[in-house]
């Protein structure tokens, strides 16, 4: 019976690797709760996920690509390139409704169409992703600094103020959030993650088993294109202005935060939900750290150290669930 | 009227001939064999036609109609779909989703469409689901399945798309007598509802029980196409072998000096169960039955890959407490897998890369004289007759046979005391076999102490001095001397 049990919960993280990160991520708001009674209130919950919301679309972009066992390391560029264009287009323009719908638009279509490169440089001409998409990166980056030499450029009101608006009670955040898990949702019951996941687990495998594998991945790069710019929406209402830098720091944190929601960098296994997961690991750790009361000047090395425990647990319980 | 037909195929791999002007035709409603050694280029004439690999020159014609395969999209299209000898899987897919990989049935446009994508693979599940095993599902990844299902989602993939011409190459290679049968009533079938199926194997039984024609390859040309019933086995070969006789000096000198070498007492582990055997210097013994009968999980926990429950290994007369590969090595314990994949190869690296890291272990050394140590290598592998061009070649560029002679020559160099052989001579070709085993019975007569597994009957009955047959994990019979014959091992085999 003892052995039974110990079968099921072995079956259940085979089948949805991101279990561990579930447990891990209750653990942390637990303890969050423990030193700060407050942080366990809706209203906190809610505070951290619209604080965390673009890192974690950053995430979900990321995993399509890692699905295909490629990386994007420009997402924080394409972040910065289309923050500045809406916020410069909107400023333009002025910031009327047609206007921000128009940035909108804008927006996905620069994110696309960097995916568009991305997916041509790599799985077109064959360069290594890690070192073609940290060259695209700069080519993006400095695109955005072009466009908005310096800081500062506020985004207009109607932009930021529907971001932090409540509707019937509930802010826009969570609306944005459940459109989000509902589109994951549909992608991840649909053909072509199927099929970008078979990809990635092994590209001559795929590519004898009929499959398309170039097509297959310039699309996931176009996926992680389009949910970049989706996530660089979110930032946009969360800073309210346009910075050209302001993707630099997230990109390393999307591909941590797939591996800590059980994704495997080689391919053809990784989890949106644990992706997003991941992102709430790391916030709450950052919390935690803030919480305990950690001199400021043990912060970062403290975070750190917490990050690298929270990774080899979940990978401690998924090799013992794949033995 | 032939439905296929190859002509004046050639493929070079940089130096390497891998197929030269080879011409083939097939019929409708025939089941054609190919056969050749290891390296003859069967898997690369199969990739070319399922588009997979670009011949350099040649051309390919489907009902008389010349047609060009840039990928294997279009042979798909063309109606041709292949078993790779090393699989299209994805690992991480479950079975049914593998069966359907290619083609899923979708609803809303982009969904997958999952009762019927279940009910389509039902069809198929149920061709193999007495056979399979309890744990096969269609649910489970692959990742969790062992070789011989795997070899079975990659047949299924290939009836479920129920092409004119299949092509098989090498589908049998894991799986086990009644899997076979199975898979052959199958195969029956398509022959019978007018498909065309290309089949490889190196099974002499299985090729005569299904092949309507053979075509034998030798050293990337093809020899021969004839009606099976046209040959014997004793023609197809020496025409596969050529010129290289066969014979093969099985009188050992009895040395044995009774002194055991490893002595196991009542060890268990996973997928075996209280196992005690005893085995003296200079003798091979021979561990038997059907396929995953536990046989394998016990020489990997002799050797430590897999944890004991309990029990004891004795080398010599030292107790052997925690196992671990490293600490094997040290006592003298070898294991060679025929899973070169799995076990054997570092791909990507030199044959030198893949010859000494075991040398490097045992010498402790942190520099070496790589002129200095080269002879040792080119020695043992000429001893195995390894085909080779340059000790710098990448290991993957081999044949299978060469390969796997490269992983025996890394555990020979550093003469071992205790060979623990996994199916050693798993799908490699019929004379680099009698190669490996004239091998086997020299270090026997040396002294060394070789436990066998082999999933190749023959090869067991053939050339160990006793045989344990194992079934369901345990040992059900010791066969020796006069009582080692087929009937008395395939009797314990398929007792239960
Ligand atoms: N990808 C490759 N690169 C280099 N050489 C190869 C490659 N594939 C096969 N070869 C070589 O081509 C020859 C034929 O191989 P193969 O068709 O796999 O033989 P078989 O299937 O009959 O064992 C062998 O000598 C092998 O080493
Ligand atoms: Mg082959």
């Amino acid at each position: 019976m003892h052995k039974n049990n110990k079968n099921i919960s072995l079956q259940l993280i085979r089948n949805f690797p991101f279990i561990p990160s579930l447990i891990i991520l209750i653990v942390l708001i637990l303890l969050n709760g423990f030193y700060e009674p407050n942080s366990i209130s809706i209203g906190s919950l809610v505070g951290l996920i619209s604080t965390y919301l673009a890192l974690m679309l950053l995430a979900v972009a990321q995993t399509y690509v890692v699905m295909s066992a490629d990386i994007d390391l420009s997402v924080g560029g394409v972040i910065s390139l289309v923050n500045v264009s809406i916020v410069a287009f909107m400023d333009h323009f002025g910031g009327g409704v047609y206007v921000v719908l128009l940035s909108l638009l804008l927006g996905i279509i620069i994110g696309i169409l960097c995916g568009l490169i991305n997916g041509f440089v790599v799985a077109i001409l064959r360069l290594q992703a890690i070192v073609a998409t940290f060259a695209t990166s700069i080519f993006f980056m400095g695109l955005a600094l072009y466009i908005m030499p310096v800081a500062g450029t506020p985004a207009s009101d109607l932009f930021w103020l529907t971001y932090f608006e409540n509707y019937f009670g509930i802010p826009f955040v969570i609306y944005a959030l459940s459109f989000i898990i509902l589109l994951i949702f549909f992608l991840n019951k649909s053909r072509f993650v199927k099929t970008l996941l078979a990809v990635g687990d092994g590209y001559l495998s795929a590519f004898q088993g009929g499959l398309d594998v170039t097509k297959t991945r310039v699309k996931g790069f176009l996926l992680c294109g389009f949910f970049s710019a989706v996530s660089a929406f979110c930032l946009t209402g969360e800073t309210a202005s346009g910075d050209p830098l302001v993707g630099t720091k997230m990109t390393l944190l999307s591909v941590a935060a797939v591996v800590l929601g059980g994704g495997a960098l080689s391919g053809g296994s990784a989890s949106v939900i644990g992706s997003m997961i991941g992102v709430l690991i790391i916030g709450l750790i950052n919390s935690l750290v803030f919480f305990i009361g950690t001199p400021s000047e043990w912060q970062n090395l403290i975070q750190g150290l917490s990050i690298l425990i929270a990774l080899m647990i979940g990978i401690y319980i998924n090799i013992k669930a794949q033995a | 009227m032939s439905l296929l037909e190859v002509k004046n195929i050639s493929k070079k791999y940089g130096a390497t001939i891998a197929l030269n002007n080879c011409n083939i035709s097939i019929n409708e409603s025939e089941i054609h064999v190919l056969i050749g050694s290891n390296g003859s280029g069967k898997s690369t004439l199969c990739k070319i036609i399922s588009g997979s690999v670009q011949a350099d020159e040649g051309e390919i014609f489907i009902k008389n109609k010349k047609k060009i395969i840039k990928n294997p999209i279009d042979s798909k299209n063309l109606g041709i779909s292949t078993f790779y000898q090393e699989l299209s899987i994805a690992n991480h897919a479950s079975v049914e989703d593998n069966v359907f990989m290619s083609n899923l049935p979708s609803k809303y446009f982009f969904l997958i469409d999952r009762k019927k994508l279940r009910n389509s693979a039902l069809k198929f599940y149920n061709l193999f689901k007495n056979v399979a095993g309890e744990d096969f599902s269609l649910s489970t990844p692959v990742i969790q399945l062992r070789e011989d299902q795997r070899q079975i989602v990659e047949i299924m993939k290939v009836l479920a798309s129920n092409t004119k011409i299949m092509i098989f190459d090498e589908p049998t290679s894991a799986l086990d007598k009644s899997q076979v049968e199975c898979f052959f009533k199958i195969l029956k079938n398509l022959k019978k509802q007018g498909h065309s199926i290309i089949f490889i194997s190196h099974r002499m039984n299985e090729i005569f029980e299904v092949g309507d024609k053979i075509t034998i390859l030798r050293d990337a040309e093809v020899i021969s196409t004839n009606k099976l019933s046209d040959v014997d086995q004793d023609t197809i070969i020496k025409r596969m072998i050529g010129e290289k006789n066969l014979i093969l000096n099985l009188k050992r000198k009895s040395n044995q000096i009774k002194t055991p070498a490893l002595t196991i007492r009542n060890l268990c582990g996973k997928n075996f169960d209280n196992i005690s055997l005893e085995i003296l210097k200079g003798e091979i013994i021979g561990i038997g039955g059907l396929h995953g009968q536990g046989q394998s999980s016990l020489l990997r926990s002799i050797f430590g890959i897999l944890p004991k429950k309990s029990g004891n290994i004795f080398i010599e007369n030292k107790i052997l407490n925690k196992t671990s590969p490293r600490k094997s090595i040290n006592y003298g314990l070898s294991y060679i897998s025929g899973d070169r994949k799995r076990d054997g190869i570092f791909p990507g690296r030199s044959i030198f890369e893949n010859i000494f890291p075991i040398h490097f272990y045992k010498n402790k050394k942190i520099f070496t004289n790589r002129n200095g140590i080269q002879p040792l290598a080119n020695n043992t592998l000429d001893l195995l007759k390894t085909v080779y061009s340059s000790i710098n070649q990448e290991i993957t560029n081999l044949s299978g046979g060469n390969q796997q002679k490269i992983i025996i020559a890394r555990w020979l160099i550093n003469s071992p005391l205790i060979l623990l052989l996994d199916d050693p001579a798993k799908g490699i070709d019929l004379s680099a076999k009698a190669d490996l085993y004239s091998l086997i019975n020299q270090l026997a007569e040396k002294g060394v102490s070789i436990i066998l597994y082999s999933s190749d009957d023959e090869e067991l009955l053939t050339y160990s001095d006793r045989i344990f047959v194992f079934n369901n994990g345990k040992i059900t019979k010791l066969l020796e001397g006069s009582e080692k014959n087929k009937y008395n091992l395939y009797e314990a085999s398929y007792d239960n």
